[in-house]
């Protein structure tokens, strides 16, 4: 018998095991190739600090964007594979060190993105209860536990300011602004955010950019979707196009030319409507670079307004590749300064990572100014194994679209890296967390919730009604639901 | 019948790896997307076919681009965010087979490595 048992530990086999840290877009569309490869050994082991996987796909795409997250489907053909497993409700740091990971796998991937808001970095920001990030709106629309009791006092405010020129930006304006009857019906919106919206006296929105308009960072199908608001009484009202008059005589790329045809497209259309006393209107504004706020004298938990330095724009034309020309905005501050009256800003310029507890200790770089790990094609740079993809990767640009690809070319980085060893991989990590007590929720349990959710949206008439407590998401998993 | 020139992936440290031509037998209807993954090719349909992301953007054959009805605004604006954006670029999610199509050929575009952060726009 004990000779038997001998031989069985010394002929196992080599094989290659990876730790994915973060269960979003990236640390799925990662694993999904990593799993392309038919080593029947292969490893590859997802961890997750929230019960719910998907990341910013659950609490980043807006509600009336259901399509965008139909990419869940495919993350979850990682359910046909033995060979990965998700760890959900697992903290790096703090249920499993990350050191443990290096012991126990051939090689680590950081999805794990953002968990921190860039700042304007003026006084009463942080405290302030009328200047909310963009980061905590999204979240209590969204269901994030962390915010569902914001509670912006949209009931009070006519006039939000929001700062910034992505995507989120445009999301933020059609959620305040968007009519309720219909426009939410059946999403998956969270009670408590429909509830305020209903209550909401907001009709004015500025979305104001530092930069210029050929700086904008959002895309034309969000722009237009948010000008296409007009049919239902949400007007633009324009942009301050004299700043612009000189993108007419230029011949714009794409993209650029289809946005400045947008614009002059729906002021056409804005100032053939007839002035309706119950219309919502929006604004973009750009050159203006916010230096103070002002408290509403009769209450002092809304604002006045908010206080800008304006900035001047001359565009150059710079002859690039092949004769083709750039365009390149140089933007400096004035003496000028301007405000606009608003209640409520909401500050929504990107978003930063943190580095983990234990990256110093084990070599692993961090750029704290930037906050990335610092990388060269997502290798990990003066540390072998380790491999880093997404936002944590790049900062906070790139969407789903990105995601896939980087995360494609990624994994064929790792794969050629991947190194065979018997590292014990998931046998390990499982009787560490089971000594430690922590309830990991695996997919099972994660379908119990998401049963759960859909049950009660059902229910609701939603498509799902997310639950917005980490406790009770893990009731949830340890009930057994008929 | 479409044929499909799969992913050929260049590698920084090696030869570049050309794809290879499959052909498929197709019925009428059915979006390229649908036929990509039907037959396990390397297509993302990330939004499920919904125009509301890039990841099935195939390079058509210039032969055959001018006998697919033209793109609407959404898909165009969807285009414009996709790597590698051609003269003849198409979402597969959004081009039908029919009979005037038959003998297309479409291209998934290369990945390269050495993208950067600026090659996206998000």
């Amino acid at each position: 018998m004990f000779i038997a048992r001998r031989f069985f530990s010394v002929s196992r086999l080599l094989s290659s095991k990876v730790a994915v840290i973060g269960a979003g877009p990236s640390g799925f569309y990662t694993s999904l190739n990593l799993l392309r490869d038919k080593d029947p050994d292969l490893q590859v082991d997802m961890f997750e600090k929230n019960p719910c996987p998907f990341g910013l796909v659950r609490y980043g795409v807006a509600p009336d964007h259901p399509e965008v997250k139909n990419c869940q489907d495919r993350f979850q053909d990682t359910r046909e594979d033995a060979r990965f497993q998700y760890f959900g409700n697992v903290s790096i740091g703090s249920d499993l060190k990350l050191k443990e990971l290096y012991d126990n796998y051939d090689a680590v991937v950081y999805a794990y993105g953002s968990s921190l808001e860039n700042k304007l970095g003026i006084p009463g920001e942080e405290d302030h209860p009328a200047i909310i990030n963009s980061r905590a709106f999204v979240g209590w629309y969204n269901g994030d536990p962390e915010y569902k009791d914001l509670d912006p006092p949209l009931d009070k405010v006519k006039s939000v300011v929001i700062i910034g020129n992505g995507n989120v930006a445009i999301d933020l304006a059609r959620v305040l602004l968007a009519p309720i009857n219909d426009h939410w019906k059946g999403t998956d919106i969270t009670d408590h955010a429909l509830a305020m919206l209903n209550l909401s006296t907001v009709n004015k929105v500025t979305i104001v950019a530092r930069r210029g308009f050929l700086e904008s960072k959002f895309t034309n199908k969000e722009f237009k979707e948010l000008l296409e608001l007009y049919k239902e009484g949400v007007h633009f009202g324009g942009w301050p196009e004299q700043k612009f008059a000189t993108l007419n005589d230029m011949t714009l790329g794409r993209v650029d030319k289809r946005r400045l045809s947008l614009v002059n497209k729906y002021i056409g259309i804005a100032s053939q409507q007839n002035e309706d006393s119950g219309s919502k209107e929006w604004f973009l504004d750009y050159l203006k670079s916010p230096i103070g706020f002002k408290v509403d004298p009769e209450n002092s938990e809304l604002l006045r307004e908010i206080i800008f330095r304006e900035s001047s724009i001359t565009i150059e034309k710079i002859e690039g590749q092949d004769h083709k020309y750039k365009y390149k905005s140089k933007i400096e501050p004035t003496n000028e300064f301007s405000s606009i009256e608003c209640q409520l800003v909401i500050p929504s310029i990107g978003y930063k990572c943190k580095p983990l507890a234990e990256f110093k200790e084990l070599g692993i770089p961090f750029d704290d100014k930037r906050g990335v790990i610092p990388n060269v094609d997502g290798q990990v740079q003066g540390k072998e194994d380790s491999y880093c993809v997404g936002w944590i990767a790049n900062g906070s640009r790139g969407n789903i679209n990105s995601a896939v690809m980087t995360s494609a070319l990624l994994a064929d980085i790792i794969q050629e890296g991947l190194k065979s060893s018997n590292k014990e991989g998931r046998s390990v990590i499982e009787s560490l967390l089971t000594e430690r007590k922590v309830q990991v929720v695996n997919w099972e349990d994660w379908m119990k919730i998401e049963q759960y959710e859909r049950t009660l949206g059902e229910q609701k008439g939603k498509i799902m009604d997310k639950v917005t407590d980490y406790n009770r998401m893990l009731e949830i998993c340890k009930e057994n639901l008929s | 019948m479409l044929s499909v020139l799969t992913r050929g992936v260049v590698l920084a440290s090696r030869r570049p790896v050309d794809g290879s031509q499959k052909t498929f037998e197709v019925a009428e209807g059915d979006s390229i997307l649908d036929i990509a993954q039907a037959n396990g090719l390397d297509m993302e349909g990330a939004c499920g076919g919904s125009c509301a992301c890039s990841t099935c953007h195939v390079i058509v054959d210039p032969e055959y681009y001018d006998k697919i009805p033209e793109p609407d605004d959404d898909e165009n604006d969807m285009l414009d965010l996709a790597f590698g954006l051609t003269e003849t670029s198409r979402l597969g999610c959004q081009v039908s087979m029919s009979k005037d199509l038959d003998g297309i050929r479409v291209a998934l575009p290369a990945m390269t490595r050495n993208m950067q952060n600026k090659d996206f726009k998000s």
